[in-house]
C-alpha cells in the first residue's frame, strides 16, 4: 500500500490554477491521479458517484460558483461516508478567519495559493507526502492540521 | 495694685492676730498663776486645819498622859506626856509657819499659845506637888483637873475658832477657785475660736490672692501664645536693642522673616547685615543711627535676601522704654509686607483690569448693533405690564421692515408667523406670561416680499431692581445655517458612504488583485524554469525585471489588504494574553530572527481586551520593522518592556486624568530615524528609505496604528538616526 | 498456491505495463486492471525493504513513546545500531518509501504526540517539551508551528471548536 497511487481531486473554478495544479502534480516523484472539477456541485456530483472509487485528498478552491468552497466543506464533512477523506482548501484568501472557519468545519489542510510554480511542486508534494504519513501510520486524523 | 492693697490688709491681718495672740497670752499665763495660787492656798488651809486638829489631840493626849502618872504614879505616863508635849510644840511651830500670813489667824495662834503655856506652867507647878501628902494631894488634884478642864475646854474653843476660821477662808478661797477652774475651758475656748476665726480669714484671703494670681498669670501665657501667633501670622517679628549693654534681642519669628532657624545665630547686627539687600544697605544703616540718635524709630523700609534667594519687603518700626537703673531699650517690629505689596499690586491691576473691561464693555455694546447685522441676529425687550415690545433695529430688518418702523405688539407679530408655526409662539407667549422658562424655539416667518426664513429665538424674563418683569429675547434669522447643515449632513453621509465605499473597495480590490498577480508570478517563474536555456540575455533580463515588479506589487497589495483588514474586521473585544499574541507573532518571524541573530529581551506582558489576531499582527509587524530597519555590522538587540502607568503622568497622551496605562515600549538598536520624522511614519505610504535600500511598502506602521486606534491605544515612535527606536504603546486598562 | 499464482502475476504486470502506453484507448479498463494487480505485486517485490522501514518506524516511535525514558538525543546512531544498518543505508531506504526523511518523520511523531498531549492528558506546554527532550516550550512550539503551519494554541482552539460543533450536532 506504500506506493500506491495518490487519488486527488481538485474543485476550482480557475482555469490556470487547475492546469498549475496538474501539471505541479506531474512534476512530483509520488505517483498520483488528479481528477478536476469546476465547482462545488461538480465535485458532489463526482463523490456521490458510486463508480467512482474516493480520493485520497479534496482540493477545494473557496471562491467557486453555484456552491462554493466553504459550503461544499460542510457539505461532505456531513457525510459520515467520506469521514477518512482528506480535505485541502486550495484558496487565495489568507484571512485568519478563513483559515480557522474551515479548520473547524472539518478542513485537514489549509493551503494559500503561492505565487511560484516551484513553491507550489513543493507545498503540493508535503501534502501529499503528509496525508500519507497520516494514513501510513496510523495518526490520529482528527489531529491533522496543516497549514502553509 | 490690688495685689499691694490685698497684701497690706494681709499683714494688717498679721500684726492684729500676734497681739491678739499675745494679749490671750499673757491673760492666759495670769490666770493660771491665780489657778496655782488659789490651789496652793487651799491646800495651806487644810494643812492648818489638820495642823490644829493635831495640836488639839496632842494637848488631849498629855492631859490624859499626865491625870495616868498623877493618879498611878506610873513613870511611863510621864515618858508619854513628855512626848505630847515635844510634838504639841511642833505642831505649834507648824501653825505659826502656816498662819503668816493670816493676820487673824495669827492672833488667833497667840491666844492658843497663851493657854497652852498657860497650862503647861499649871501642869508644871503641879508637878512639883506630887511627891508630898497625900490627902491634900487629892483635894489638890481635883482643883488642878478642873483648871485643867477649864484650860482645855477654851483651848478646844480657841482650836474650834481658828478651825472655823479657816473654814470660812477656804469656803471663800474655794468660791474663788472654782469661779477660776469655771473660766479656764471658757477662756481656752474663746482662744481656740479667734484663732480658728483668724486662721479662716488668713487662708481666705491668701487663697483669694492665689487665684487672683492664677488669674493674671493664665491671661499672660495666653496673650503670649497669641502674640506669638500673632509674629507668625501676620508676619512680624519683634526686636530689643539694650542701648545702655549694647545688646540686641530677636523674637523667634524675627529669625523665621529672615528665613533663619530661630535663635540659630547670635543676635547682632554683624549677623543680621549679610541678610539685608545690598541696595538697601544704607536704607539699614540710617535706621541703625536713627536708633542711636532718637533712640526710638519711625517707619522704615528696607528688603532683605533670605537664604534661599527669596527678597522680602520688611517694615521696621521702634520705641524707647526707660526703666529703673537707667534701663534704656528700644522695643521694635519688624513686619514682612512682602505680600502686603504684592496685594497692592494685585488690587491695582485689578483695578485697571476692571476699567479696561470696563472700556471693552463700551465697544462691545456699540460693536453689539453691527454684530446684529452681521450675526443675522436682532434682540427685543416684552415689557409684561404694558405688553409692549422693544425691538433693536436690525430685527425690525430680520422681518424685512424700516428700522422702528411699527410699534410691534404680539397679534403684530404673529400675522408675521407662518400659519403652521402660530401655535409655537402663542404657546411661548403663554409661558413666559405665566412665568415659566422659555425653551428655544425654531419656527418660519413670512417676509412682506412673501419669502419665508427660519427663526430662532431664545428669552429670558428678568425681574430689574424695581421689581419689574421683562422678557428679553435674542432672535435669529437661521435660514442659511440650518441650509447649511442641512447640506453638511448630507455631506457627511456622502463622505461616510465614501468611505466605506473606499475601504470596500480597498479590500475587493488588495483581494482581488492577488489573484492575477499570484497568476502572472506564477506564470514567471514557470517560464524562469521551464525556458531557462531558451531565452536569451534580453529575455532572462526583462523576465527578472517582471519578477521584482511584481514581487514589489504583491507586497503592497498584501499590506495594503492587511490595513483594509484592520479597517474592517468586526471589533470584538476579548481577553488577550500579551504574552502569547507575542509568542506566536515570535514564531511566525522565527526565521527573520534566526537569520538575523537578533537578541530578544522581554518583560512580562499584561492581558488586555482585543483582537487576538490584530495584535499578534501589531507585534509581528513592530517586531519585523525592528529586524528589517537593524544594522548591518552590529548585533540586533530588541528589548521588549511593560509598565502600568497613569494618564497625566505621560506627557504624549495630553491627557490630564488618573486612567492607567498599559505602556509597551519596543526599543531596538537599529539605524533609527530623525526625530522630526516621528509622527510622519505612522502614515499610509510614507516611507523613509528608498525602495531599494529596504524593502517595504509604508503601510506597516500605518496598519500598527490603526490595530492600536481599534484597541482605544495610541503608538509613538522615538528615534535617534544611527542610535535606535523605540515604539511606545499604551493600551487603556 | 496463491504466492505462485502472483509470482505469475508479476512478469504478467511487467509486461501489461509495456503494452499500456502502445494501447492507448483502453486507459481506464487498463488503469483498473494495473491497479488490482500492483496491489500484491509490488508487495512482495518491496517486502524486504517494507519491513525494514516498518522497523525503523517502530525504532523511532518506541523512543518517542516510551514514557520512563527520555529521548535518546542521538536518534540517528540509536536507529543504526538497533537495526544493524548504516544510517545513510536506512535514511536513503526510508526517503524512497515513505517520501520522506527520518528526520521528518520522527518531528511529525513528535509533533502528533505533541497533539495527542494537548488533547487528551491537559499537559502544558512547558511539560510536553520536557517530556519531549525539547530544550524549551518555545523550541517545540516553534516546530509545531514548522510542521503544522499553525501554532499549538491555535491548534488547541480549532480542535475545542470543533468539538463544541460535534457536541451541538449530536445534541
Amino acid at each position: 500500500m506504500l506506493t500506491d497511487t495518490i487519488r486527488i481531486i481538485l474543485a476550482d473554478d480557475d482555469e490556470d490554477d487547475r492546469n498549475f495544479f496538474v501539471e505541479a502534480f506531474e512534476e512530483i516523484k509520488i505517483k498520483t491521479i488528479v481528477t478536476t472539477v469546476r465547482n462545488g456541485s461538480e465535485l458532489l456530483q463526482q463523490l456521490n458517484d458510486c463508480r467512482n472509487v474516493l480520493p485520497h485528498i479534496i482540493f477545494l478552491d473557496l471562491n467557486m460558483p453555484i456552491i462554493n468552497g466553504m459550503d461544499c466543506l460542510k457539505l461532505i464533512r456531513e457525510n459520515e461516508t467520506f469521514k477518512n477523506v482528506a480535505i485541502a482548501i486550495y484558496s487565495t484568501s489568507s484571512s485568519e478567519e478563513d483559515i480557522e472557519n474551515t479548520f473547524v468545519l472539518g478542513a485537514n489542510i489549509y493551503i494559500k495559493k503561492p505565487n511560484d510554480f516551484h513553491i507550489l511542486k513543493k507545498i503540493l508534494s508535503n501534502v501529499v507526502s503528509m496525508n500519507l504519513q497520516f494514513e501510513t501510520n496510523g495518526l490520529n486524523k482528527e489531529n491533522f492540521l496543516l497549514r502553509i | 495694685m490690688k495685689i499691694s492693697n490685698s497684701q497690706f490688709v494681709s499683714r494688717i491681718i498679721f500684726t492684729l492676730s500676734l497681739f491678739v495672740l499675745l494679749f490671750i497670752g499673757a491673760i492666759t499665763f495670769k490666770h493660771t498663776t491665780n489657778i496655782s495660787r488659789a490651789s496652793k492656798v487651799l491646800l495651806e488651809t487644810y494643812e492648818v486645819n489638820l495642823a490644829l486638829e493635831h495640836l488639839f489631840n496632842d494637848i488631849v493626849d498629855s492631859e490624859n498622859s499626865l491625870r495616868g502618872y498623877l493618879i498611878t504614879s506610873d513613870t511611863t505616863h510621864l515618858r508619854s506626856y513628855r512626848n505630847t508635849i515635844k510634838k504639841v510644840n511642833y505642831s505649834f511651830l507648824l501653825l505659826k509657819a502656816l498662819t503668816n500670813e493670816n493676820q487673824i489667824q495669827r492672833d488667833n495662834l497667840r491666844m492658843l499659845y497663851h493657854y497652852i503655856s498657860e497650862r503647861n506652867n499649871k501642869i508644871t507647878s503641879f508637878m512639883e506637888l506630887l511627891p508630898e501628902n497625900g490627902v491634900n494631894r487629892n483635894q489638890e488634884l481635883r482643883k488642878i483637873f478642873k483648871e485643867s478642864d477649864t484650860l482645855i475646854q477654851e483651848i478646844r474653843e480657841k482650836v474650834s475658832e481658828m478651825i472655823a476660821n479657816e473654814e470660812s477662808y477656804l469656803k471663800q478661797r474655794n468660791l474663788k477657785y472654782t469661779n477660776q477652774i469655771y473660766l479656764t475651758p471658757i477662756l481656752a475656748f474663746g482662744i481656740l475660736f479667734i484663732i480658728l476665726l483668724l486662721l479662716i480669714l488668713t487662708y481666705y484671703r491668701t487663697s483669694r490672692n492665689l487665684e487672683q494670681l492664677q488669674t493674671t498669670n493664665t491671661k499672660l501665657k495666653k496673650s503670649q501664645f497669641l502674640s506669638y501667633q500673632a509674629e507668625i501670622l501676620s508676619e512680624f517679628g519683634t526686636w530689643e536693642w539694650d542701648l545702655i549693654t549694647q545688646t540686641l534681642k530677636y523674637s523667634d519669628n524675627f529669625y523665621r522673616i529672615l528665613g533663619a532657624e530661630p535663635q540659630s545665630f547670635e543676635a547682632t547686627n554683624e549677623n543680621f547685615f549679610p541678610f539685608v539687600h545690598p541696595e538697601d544697605m544704607g536704607a539699614v544703616n540710617t535706621i541703625i543711627e536713627k536708633i542711636l540718635e532718637l533712640e526710638e524709630l519711625p517707619y522704615s523700609y528696607y528688603r532683605i535676601i533670605r537664604k534661599d534667594g527669596q527678597i522680602r519687603n520688611l517694615r521696621a518700626t521702634g520705641k524707647l522704654f526707660t526703666g529703673e537703673g537707667g534701663m534704656k531699650i528700644v522695643l521694635g517690629v519688624t513686619e514682612d509686607i512682602t505680600t502686603e505689596t504684592a496685594k497692592t499690586e494685585l488690587l491695582l491691576s485689578n483695578n485697571e483690569e476692571l476699567q479696561k473691561t470696563n472700556k471693552e464693555l463700551k465697544i462691545l455694546s456699540e460693536s453689539g448693533k453691527q454684530a446684529e447685522i452681521l450675526g443675522n441676529y436682532g434682540s427685543w425687550i416684552l415689557d409684561y405690564e404694558t405688553g409692549r415690545y422693544t425691538y433693536s433695529d436690525n430685527k425690525f430688518r430680520l422681518l424685512g421692515f424700516e428700522p422702528q418702523s411699527f410699534y410691534p405688539g404680539i397679534e403684530r407679530i404673529l400675522e408675521l408667523i407662518h400659519p403652521e408655526d402660530k401655535y409655537l409662539i402663542e404657546e411661548a407667549y403663554q409661558n413666559s406670561r405665566e412665568g415659566k422658562d422659555i425653551p428655544s424655539i425654531t419656527y418660519r416667518i413670512i417676509k412682506q416680499d412673501g419669502t419665508i426664513r427660519l427663526f430662532k429665538t431664545i428669552a429670558k424674563s428678568i425681574i430689574d431692581s424695581r421689581g419689574k418683569r421683562t422678557l428679553i429675547g435674542t432672535t435669529q434669522d437661521i435660514t442659511e445655517d440650518y441650509n447649511k447643515s442641512l447640506q453638511l449632513k448630507e455631506r457627511n453621509k456622502e463622505l461616510e458612504q465614501t468611505i466605506k465605499e473606499l475601504n470596500e473597495f480597498n479590500y475587493v480590490a488588495s483581494h482581488d488583485l492577488q489573484e492575477p498577480l499570484r497568476k502572472i508570478q506564477t506564470f514567471i517563474s514557470r517560464i524562469k524554469e521551464k525556458e531557462k536555456d531558451t531565452l536569451t540575455e534580453f529575455g532572462k533580463d526583462y523576465l527578472h525585471r517582471v519578477n521584482v515588479a511584481s514581487i514589489r506589487m504583491r507586497g503592497l497589495i498584501d499590506d495594503l489588504l492587511q490595513y483594509s483588514k484592520a479597517n474592517k474586521e468586526k471589533k470584538i473585544l476579548i481577553k488577550t494574553d500579551l504574552n502569547k499574541a507575542l509568542q506566536n507573532s515570535l514564531i511566525v518571524l522565527s526565521q527573520k530572527i534566526e537569520e538575523k541573530k537578533v537578541r530578544l529581551t522581554q518583560q512580562r506582558l499584561p492581558a488586555i481586551h482585543g483582537i487576538p489576531f490584530q495584535l499578534q499582527q501589531l507585534f509581528t509587524n513592530l517586531l519585523s520593522n525592528s529586524i528589517k530597519y537593524s544594522k548591518e555590522d552590529t548585533e540586533p538587540l530588541i528589548s521588549i518592556t511593560y509598565e502600568k502607568v497613569i494618564a497625566k503622568n505621560e506627557k504624549p497622551l495630553q491627557e490630564n486624568s488618573n486612567r492607567y496605562f498599559h505602556k509597551i515600549n519596543f526599543t531596538d538598536n537599529g539605524i533609527g530615524f530623525e526625530q522630526v520624522n516621528g509622527e510622519k511614519i505612522f502614515l499610509l505610504f510614507k516611507r523613509l528609505h528608498g525602495k531599494t535600500e529596504y524593502d517595504g511598502t509604508g503601510v506597516g506602521l500605518a496598519i500598527c496604528k490603526k490595530i492600536v486606534e481599534n484597541h482605544k491605544g495610541q503608538i509613538f515612535a522615538y528615534s535617534k538616526p544611527e542610535k535606535g527606536t523605540t515604539i511606545t504603546v499604551y493600551f487603556p486598562v | 498456491m496463491d504466492k505462485l499464482e502472483h509470482y505469475q502475476l508479476k512478469y504478467c504486470i511487467l509486461n501489461f505495463g509495456e503494452i499500456k502506453f502502445l494501447e492507448e484507448g483502453q486507459e481506464e479498463k487498463i488503469d483498473l486492471f494495473k491497479k488490482d494487480l500492483l496491489d500484491y505485486g509490488i508487495e512482495i517485490i518491496e517486502h524486504q525493504k517494507t519491513i525494514l522501514v516498518q522497523k525503523i518506524k517502530d525504532v523511532i516511535k518506541e523512543m518517542i513513546y516510551n514514557e520512563n525514558e527520555q529521548i535518546e538525543i542521538k536518534s540517528s546512531a540509536h536507529i543504526s545500531e538497533k537495526l544493524g544498518f548504516s544510517y545513510g543505508y536506512l535514511s536513503k531506504l526510508f526517503s524512497e518509501i515513505t517520501f520522506t526523511s527520518i528526520e521528518n518523520f520522527l518531528i511529525i511523531q513528535k509533533v502528533e504526540y505533541t497533539k495527542y498531549l494537548i488533547v487528551n492528558n491537559h499537559l502544558s506546554f512547558s511539560e510536553i517539551a520536557y517530556k519531549l527532550n525539547y530544550s524549551s516550550a518555545a523550541h517545540l512550539s516553534t516546530q509545531f508551528k514548522n510542521t503544522t503551519g499553525i501554532t499549538p494554541s491555535a491548534f488547541l482552539r480549532i480542535i475545542k471548536k470543533r468539538k463544541a460543533i460535534q457536541f451541538h450536532h449530536v445534541n
